[in-house]
């Protein structure tokens, strides 16, 4: 009889716990800073709508490939929305993976990180590929930069023509 | 007409041919080169205005008097190294030219039987003055154009930078200006 009751138990733990990873989608639009020129940090916007075959919808943490694991803000109905912010100096474009956890994946990423173990084995409950931007950081080289250059190299013509005519 | 100049000539106790040769060898500048020197390094003078109001953020009416006086000086400044450059060169102009220049009035004149050879020389020293004046000129005004704004966009946007725009347009005006006028002025070595 508690054979039969623990494999119950253990089929029921088992369901319960891929409902939303069996069948989860996520919608998402993203949003990167465009124009860094008079910034510090570039911000990135991930938005997303869960779908699941549940009507639940859960509370959601994100984890990001630095391993820090933020909270997900809940916007709308089934809509979410993550954001982080970066150096300009080692901002770069690409998809960034955002993991994503529901409120027993994120127990079990604590429970991982305090006895030291990898986060990246904890199961998320979703993967969501963000697709981020780089900024325009203005021109490549400094207009007074480049006048100075242009107006040396006529000064510098200048100058030896004279000297070729003294000659 | 011709007799009066000629007994000007005669007045000033040399021939045509010396006061020409005079003339190459003149710092005086014509009412024309003059002009020409002076709305150059106006203009040139004036630029900075713009630079200093549009990038530097100067504010144009509160510093207008301070670009009227700098600019004055910038002015009176830029047209004696116009003149002393145009001075150094003309000569050495004149003297680079002066094969092309026989040549080209000998081509002109040909077989002219009327013009005695003294007036061929005249004339042949007339046009090599002329060019050389030109070309003098021209040379120094580009010269001087130059290095004044080679040097007042150095001055200003990276030895000054971190100055007030006020100190930044006195000294990068003043130096750029300054400089040109007294190097101008330096004996020609060889």
């Amino acid at each position: 009889m508690s054979r039969q009751m623990f494999a119950l138990c253990l089929i029921a733990v088992v369901c319960a716990t891929g409902a939303y990873g069996a069948s989860c989608k996520a919608k998402l639009s993203a949003f990167s800073t465009q124009d860094a020129t008079i910034l510090t940090q570039l911000a990135h916007v991930a938005e997303f709508t869960l779908e699941c075959s549940k009507s639940e919808q859960p509370t959601l943490f994100a984890e990001f490939p630095c391993g820090k694991v933020v909270p997900v803000a809940k916007v709308g109905d089934s809509k979410y929305q993550v954001s982080w912010v970066e150096d300009i100096k080692h901002g770069s474009s690409g998809n960034v993976q955002v993991r994503l956890f529901d409120e027993e994946g994120y127990a079990n990423v604590r429970k991982t990180q305090r006895d030291g173990g990898k986060v990246s084995s904890v199961k998320s409950l979703l993967d969501i590929s963000v697709p981020t931007k780089s900024a325009y950081k203005g021109p490549w080289i400094n207009a007074e930069l480049l006048a100075a250059f242009m107006v040396g190299g006529v000064a510098y013509f200048a100058f030896t023509t004279k000297g070729k005519v003294q000659s | 007409m011709g007799s009066g100049k000629q007994q000007k000539v005669q007045s000033s106790g040399f021939t045509k041919e010396e006061e020409l040769l005079l003339n190459d060898f003149s710092r005086n500048v014509t009412t024309k080169s003059a002009t020409i020197f002076y709305g150059n390094a106006f203009i040139v003078s004036a630029v900075p205005i713009w630079l200093f109001w549009r990038i530097h953020n100067m504010d144009l009416w509160p510093s207008s008097i301070l670009f009227v006086l700098v600019t004055a000086a910038s002015t009176y400044l830029m047209a004696t190294a116009y003149k002393n450059i145009k001075f150094q060169l003309k000569h050495k102009i004149a003297m680079r030219r002066e094969e092309a220049v026989t040549r080209e009035v000998n081509r002109q004149l040909g077989d002219d039987k009327k013009v005695t050879r003294k007036e061929k020389d005249e004339r042949i020293l007339w046009k090599k003055n002329e060019v050389a004046d030109y070309e003098a000129t021209t040379y120094s005004i580009f010269y001087n154009n130059a290095l004044y704004l080679a040097i007042i966009i150095f001055i200003s946007f990276f030895l000054l930078k971190n100055a007030t725009p006020f100190v930044n347009y006195i000294f990068s005006i003043g130096v750029a200006s300054g400089v040109l006028a007294l190097f101008s002025t330096s004996a020609q070595t060889n």
